[in-house]
């Protein structure tokens, strides 16, 4: 559900499980709600949104090349 | 064992603790940032299209009737833009609260986000001085606390008292026009028009006008330290001085003679007018 990747010094949501999946949603809620500036950024995050949900098929996208200022992580 | 599936099932909103710690200090109530989160969840959720007063009722379990008495008490406070939809219906723009939220994290914001306080399209400093005035009079002096004013009435008040010209002031509006010029010159809280004041200052304007009454408070609380020795008065200005003097400082403010014109007591001080043996009576 939640790995903790100490080598990647990553999170790891895992989408098969429900659980990951909500909170998948609520990350991108919360760059939707305090970090969106342009309609393009929401639609961008509701369709990553969707993804998850299983409502479109899945691609992989990273939010770092909508950040401002490009290479922000 | 961690067992967490049954409460995911709805899912998460995250709350961002921006506006947790700060809606206080943004002048909304506790029951207002309850409706702001419902609203904020809907917004990802929903549409982009603000939910019906009857969504929020139904959610809070609050009437419609008051809910639509929190949604015009932030759009008094400028968080809210009453605007009308596609179909003309009746509904908000939320733009300038979440606006508001980026303010308080420091993230620069568009004009179109900034908070317009009473609908004012450029709100001036003088309805910001009457708002602060109106907050501080409002303070519960026992619990040296500022309640949160969310009853529309309030923000009504307010906008008619600024929408008025002096002649058009009511005896409840002398109470701002007073504190306004109280907090000018001492930066405290103003006394408050309680019955007896508010019957006073009625009759004060039915005698003399509520241009000049207005006037006339206005002048004394800048000029007290010159008023109040003359008539020797011990105390702030207050609505009783001013209905105790009424026969005095009126007439001699109207007539501009308040200078030159001896005022009470001040016969006693001038020894040069009553010579030896002079004296009046037996």
């Amino acid at each position: 559900m939640v790995r903790l990747d100490s080598k990647k010094n990553k999170l790891v949501l895992d989408l098969k499980h429900k659980t990951g999946k909500q909170l998948a949603e609520m990350v991108l809620q919360a760059v939707y709600l305090y970090g969106a500036e342009s309609e393009e950024d929401k639609a961008i995050l509701r369709q990553m949104s969707r993804m998850i949900q299983g409502e479109e098929p899945v691609v992989s996208i990273d939010l770092k090349d909508y950040l401002k200022g490009g290479n922000n992580d | 064992m961690i067992e967490f599936s049954n409460l995911s099932a709805e899912g998460f909103m995250p709350i961002s603790r921006v506006f947790l710690t700060n809606y206080r200090g943004l002048n909304i109530s506790m029951e207002e940032a309850m409706l702001v989160l419902h609203l904020l969840d809907h917004s990802w959720f929903g549409n982009r299209d603000f939910p019906s007063a009857e969504y929020f009722a139904k959610k809070t379990g609050k009437s419609g009737q008051t809910v639509r008495a929190y949604l015009r008490s932030l759009s008094h406070k400028g968080y809210l833009t009453p605007i009308r939809n596609e179909l003309g219906d009746k509904t908000f723009d939320y733009s300038p609260l979440l606006g508001a939220l980026k303010d308080l994290a420091g993230v620069p914001i568009s004009d179109e986000e900034k908070p317009k306080p009473m609908h004012d399209e450029s709100p001036k400093d003088s309805l910001k001085q009457l708002i602060d005035t109106s907050l501080e009079m409002a303070k519960d002096k026992s619990k040296k606390r500022a309640p949160i004013q969310t009853k529309p009435a309030h923000w009504r008040r307010l906008q008619a008292f600024n929408d008025k010209t002096p002649e058009q002031y009511n005896a409840k509006d002398m109470e701002f026009v007073m504190a306004q010029e109280w907090r000018k010159k001492w930066q405290s809280p103003a006394p408050r028009f309680f019955g007896r004041d508010m019957k006073h200052t009625k009759d004060l304007i039915s005698i003399y006008g509520a241009e000049v009454v207005s006037d006339v408070i206005t002048r004394c609380v800048i000029d007290w330290e010159t008023i109040a020795p003359k008539f020797n008065i011990k105390g702030y200005p207050s609505m009783p001085i001013f209905w105790g003097f009424r026969n005095s400082i009126f007439p001699l403010m109207i007539d501009g003679e308040l200078a030159t014109k001896p005022s009470w007591g001040s016969q006693f001080t001038e020894e040069e007018d009553t010579p030896e043996g002079g004296e009046i009576g037996w």
